[in-house]
């Protein structure tokens, strides 16, 4: 055995890419010896964890424009579209004035994630796809789309699908999806003016202590409520641990232009605890994540339907 | 009449932590942030299995690493392989056998932390894993590996008065329930480390933290095999111990490393060695009996008490004998029968933690009086009035104690309290109690201001609940234990007034507390004075800083020498200035004329009087006079009983707390929302570090009741960072607090002031418990209290009409 036949460890560079094109190019240069950052707040703790090796190659996606900005584009009097820059610190997300306005749920769900510090580092865009970020069954309650840039342009799909591709690849992705960067979040909103019906935008988190928490359960609400008592556009989605975000259509179909008496949301309940397949933990078991996931959005409903 | 300590109520009392500024800009140096030019750095190689045979340990490829300066196994220990406060059981470098996940099987010091780590990686060991046993029941069990020469066992307590058998037969109620605590962990805002420093002729400094620097230095000697007098212990300050850094932790390897290499080692553990390697509160299942008559008295009590030590003994036998101690709680009760056992297991050692076994046993306990009451349809206070010891009852294990009536005032102060006078206010909190739990809405009978959002308050998932517990708890070791006390104070040469003890400043406020005291003897101000702790080159044996006596023995220190060395200073001044002793005091710069400085101190507005009157001799001009031997030292026993019973106290602080908690339905998340403490410790001598203690100490026990757990699974932490194990938020933390602090003492009290370091930790889990069966009639047995538990037989929309 010669001396010093031991290597330590190459240093990690970190690249600044200017453009989306040159970061995707470092990424095609360098492979599996390369990974996007942004905040860098989740990777920093799968590397102390040991879930991941430290990449060779970082490329910091902080210097590239087209990732950074809310804008507000208005379709017509009803409605318009939010669009959030991937490369925005939930901090902002939560003070930002265009969010405050149009999405204050959204705002308020960005409060409701890890610790003041890292809100300042971590950006939305690595929540979406870190695929377990607690702003996502919002994102989801909400008909998000997101905007990816995959080498040769943008690509829009729907938060949902991606969401279903996520679940199915049991969180690995095909390489060509791992090198696409998210460029955007687009909020699609309508702005409905009839004073008569009451809508709703809800998120609730629930972790084994008040704040800087991983979530247990976290669900997601939208629904209009008529004037005569029936729910529409009814979205209920549950996350949480492990759980990638899902809507939870059985109790959707129950609920969609009804107008739910007591028996109904009995049953509504039992369909959410039926359908979600969450996975339990030492932290927190299934059935509770189920129940609980369950209490919260129909007593959300229960709330609305009674005010 | 009720009087709250707070900084407005103390008034000219509050004194300014002479460590608050640079603590909270952060330019404090701690001896974890120490760095010299050419230092190493050490790694310790842990065990991968939670119990193993070591098969063989292989170095030469880390040693031939380069930058690597020195690797250590123990091969490498010169003198004893053992270290532990009471009982030397845990090896520093584990020769043939794992018994724990942070055992240390090597270390090395290197040039930087990455070739360090590569070294770490390049060290073989070849394992065989044994058998583990994951709980007590396991380690207890027939042919289960010996994890030590003598067995499973580490230590058995027991504890009998009367005949427990026959009495149950009287009882018109018995209650009986086993109650679980967790493995809390003390959770220091500074991991263990520190920095050491090979000096000329073998000697050795060591700069990390400990509560007891001399207990450390002779540890050390034991290990190093040289002399005690070799060794400096450089401790203090302390970003936080609890408890947690009493025992060695990486002291033993940072002396060897430095001693081997001959340079400066720095060693500084990292959040997730620190869980791995690091003490615990002892988990403990607490099985009780208890008995009362048709009026809440009780007649017999009989507890069997199991303690998860984990690996090895450090202060296991210690923790158990204390929470025998308090077992019955502050009551009179004829029939006892505990029985205590702490038994080796392959889990996380567990040790020295804030409360040191009281609190588990009193959660037990409390819930047991709770549950009495519940039973009895009795008051939960009422039932307490009935059974509590009187002033001049005997200590829990028949020896006399310092006569107090701390446990009648705590009880008073509690039923008097804002928060259990809203509880009989409410009567609708009581009924619940009994009514089948509905899904009603629960209305208030009187606003809080402290309440959340009202829509919150008024969803008829929102529960309120108010609880109450009590404790008494003793301070010092205990009888039997050498518990030295003593201090030294001098005029030194550049004219301060040096006050020296062997304590240490981990956060709790001590040196605060010691400039009282100093000025209140010398009428000085903090510019005369030097403190000097946390250096054994530098402070007498004074014992260690645990157990809620560093107050205590410091005013009792002080009452003892402060005297003496006044008398020195003003028969100094008056030999140099021909001024007769009588006329003579000491004050702010120097000694006065006493007429002068009563008219300064009468009028201290006016410029005449301060710019007029001055010292008619300054500290500094009696220091440079040459006149001798202006110092004073006193060694002296910690007080005990005069009673032989082993471990039993002498001096006993008594707290009570009434809480008021939110229990969600839909979620089953518990927050306490309110809270007030009453604690009778004597006079407050620091009005900051009393109130800090105690809501430092609360939050901690929120800590212990909701949230904190170091889950373990086959001898495996779970919870490996501070992202799973979980303390409280200032958003868990209530909005309100309130502190009863009780200082009156019988006439002829010589004592002082009694601690409360731990005690405000203690009776919160009880308190919480109880507040919770208010708001939905369920007695929770074991800590954390479970969100899952709370809502487990709760059907959504039960008693459906509130919800058509």
């Amino acid at each position: 055995m010669a001396i010093g036949y031991h290597q330590l460890p190459n240093a990690t560079r970190v690249w600044q890419p200017a453009d989306l094109r040159m970061a995707w190019e470092l990424r095609q240069q360098y492979g599996e010896e390369s990974c996007y950052i942004s905040g860098g707040t989740l990777l920093r703790t799968q590397w102390e964890s040991g879930l991941l090796v430290m990449s060779t190659n970082l490329i910091s996606l902080d210097r590239i424009s087209e990732l950074q900005g809310v804008t507000w584009e208005k379709q017509s009097s009803h409605t318009g579209v939010l669009r959030i820059g991937a490369w925005t610190s939930l901090s902002a997300c939560r003070k930002h004035p265009m969010l405050m306005e149009h999405v204050p749920t959204l705002s308020d769900a960005c409060r409701q994630i890890a610790a003041p510090s890292i809100r300042n580092l971590g950006t939305i865009g690595g929540n979406i796809v870190s695929g377990i970020g607690d702003a996502l069954p919002l994102l989801l309650a909400m008909d998000a789309v997101l905007i990816w840039y995959d080498g040769k342009g943008t690509v829009h799909q729907p938060i949902e699908d991606w969401l279903a591709q996520r679940r199915r690849m049991d969180a690995s992705l095909s390489d060509h999806d791992n090198q696409r960067i998210l460029m955007e979040v687009n909020i699609p909103l309508k702005n409905n003016k009839d004073v008569q019906d009451q809508s709703i935008m809800y998120f609730y988190k629930v972790g084994r202590r008040e704040a800087f928490v991983p979530s247990l359960v976290t669900v997601a609400a939208s629904c209009t409520c008529k004037k005569d008592g029936t729910l529409h556009n009814v979205r209920l989605t549950a996350a949480g641990g492990a759980a990638i975000a899902t809507r939870l259509n059985i109790a959707e179909k129950l609920l969609e232009g009804k107008a739910p008496d007591a028996a109904l949301f009995i049953r509504a309940h039992e369909a959410i605890w039926r359908e979600w397949d969450a996975p339990g933990d030492v932290f927190g078991s299934s059935d509770y994540r189920k129940k609980v996931a369950a209490n919260l959005l129909i007593a959300e409903l229960w709330k609305l339907k009674r005010s | 009449m009720r009087i709250s300590l707070s900084r407005a109520t103390a008034g000219g009392k509050w004194h300014l932590r002479p460590d608050g500024m640079p603590k909270v800009t952060g330019s404090l140096t701690y001896l974890t942030d120490m760095k010299q030019e050419g230092m190493l750095y050490g790694l310790i190689l842990r065990s991968p299995h939670p119990h193993a045979w070591i098969l063989s340990i292989r170095t030469e490829a880390a040693e031939r690493l380069p930058g690597v300066h020195a690797v250590i196994t123990h091969r490498d220990v010169p003198g004893l392989n053992l270290f532990g406060i009471a009982m030397p059981d845990q090896p520093v470098l584990c020769e043939d056998r794992v018994r724990y996940i942070g055992d240390a099987v090597a270390a090395v010091a290197a040039e930087s932390e990455a070739i360090a780590q590569e070294a770490i990686r390049l060290i073989e060991v070849v394992y065989e894993p044994l058998p583990v046993l994951a709980s007590p029941e396991q380690a207890l069990a027939d042919h289960a590996p010996k994890l030590h020469p003598a067995g499973n066992v580490l230590h058995r307590t027991n504890y009998k008065k009367g005949s427990v058998d026959d009495a149950f037969a009287q009882c018109a109620v018995v209650i009986e329930d086993t109650y679980y605590t967790p493995r809390q962990m003390h959770g220091y805002m500074e991991t263990e480390g520190g920095l050491f420093v090979p000096e000329e002729g073998g000697k050795l400094t060591v700069y990390a933290p400990t509560q007891h620097g001399f207990k450390d230095r002779m540890q050390l000697s034991r290990i190093l095999a040289i002399p005690e007098s070799d060794i400096r212990v450089v401790s203090s300050p302390i970003g936080g111990s609890f408890g947690g850094k009493d025992e060695l932790n990486v002291q033993p390897f940072g002396a060897l490393l430095a001693l081997k290499s001959g340079k400066t080692v720095k060693l500084h553990y990292t959040r997730w060695e620190s869980v791995r390697a690091g003490l615990k509160r002892h988990p403990m299942a607490i099985t009780m009996r208890t008995g009362a008559d048709q009026n809440g008295k009780l007649i017999a009590h009989q507890v069997r008490i199991v303690a998860d030590t984990g690996a090895y003994a450090t202060l296991g036998a210690p923790v158990l004998n204390f929470a025998t101690e308090h077992a019955m709680g502050p009551y009179r009760i004829p029939h006892i029968d505990i029985e205590g056992t702490s038994v080796y297991t392959n889990n996380g050692v567990s040790g020295e933690f804030r409360g040191f076994g009281g609190n588990q046993s009193v959660f037990a306990m409390e819930s047991q009086m709770n549950r009495l009451a519940a039973a009895l349809h009795m008051d939960p206070w009422d039932i307490r009035q009935v059974n509590l010891r009187h002033r001049d009852d005997l200590g829990p294990l028949g020896q006399r104690i310092v006569e107090t009536d701390g446990a009648g005032q705590v009880w008073r102060a509690i039923q008097s309290s804002p928060i259990w006078q809203r509880k009989e206010q409410a009567p609708a909190i009581r009924n619940l109690q009994e009514s089948k739990l509905s899904m009603k809405p629960f209305k208030f009978a009187i606003p809080d201001p402290s309440a959340p959002l009202q829509s919150e308050v008024s969803a008829p998932w929102i529960r309120r609940g108010i609880g109450a517990a009590m404790t008494m708890h003793g301070s010092g070791l205990g009888f039997g234990i050498p518990d030295p006390a003593g201090g030294c104070i001098s005029l030194n040469a550049e004219g301060k007034i040096e006050a020296a003890f062997g304590y240490e400043e981990f956060g709790q406020g001590l040196l605060a507390t010691l400039e009282i005291l100093v000025m209140q003897h010398f009428g000085c101000t903090t510019q005369d004075l030097h403190l000097v702790i946390g250096d054994t080159a530098k402070v007498p044996h004074s014992g260690s800083t645990t157990a809620s006596r560093a107050t205590s023995m410091m005013w009792q220190s002080l009452q003892k020498i402060g005297p003496a060395l006044r008398l020195k200073l003003l028969e100094a001044a008056s030999k140099l200035t021909a001024i007769s002793i009588e006329q003579l005091v000491t004050g702010p710069g120097g000694i006065w004329l006493k007429e002068e400085l009563d008219s300064v101190k009468e009028d201290s507005s006016s410029t005449t009087a301060t710019s007029i009157f001055r010292p008619v001799i300054t500290y500094l001009d009696i220091a440079a006079s040459g006149i001798q031997d202006l110092v004073c030292n006193i060694e002296f026993h910690y007080p005990t009983t005069p009673d032989a019973i082993f471990g039993g106290h002498f001096l006993y602080t008594y707290a009570g707390v009434a809480v008021e908690v939110e229990v969600n339905l839909l979620t089953g998340r518990v927050k306490v929302i309110d809270q007030y403490h009453a604690v009778a410790a004597g006079p407050v001598v620091n009005p900051m570090g009393y109130l800090g203690q105690l809501e430092g100490g609360s939050s901690m026990a929120l800590g212990f009741t909701l949230s904190e757990d170091a889950v373990m699974e086959n001898g495996h932490y779970l919870t490996r960072n501070l992202d799973t194990y979980l303390m409280p938020t200032l958003l868990d933390t209530p909005r309100g607090f309130e502190l009863e602090a009780i200082e009156d003492l019988p006439e002829g009290d010589i004592y002082g002031p009694r601690g409360v370091g731990e005690v405000g930790t203690v009776a919160i889990a009880p308190a919480v418990t109880a507040a919770i069966h208010a708001a939905i009639g369920r007695f929770a047995t074991k800590l954390p209290v479970s969100p899952q538990w709370i809502i487990d037989d709760i059907t959504f929309m039960q008693g459906g009409d509130e919800y058509d």
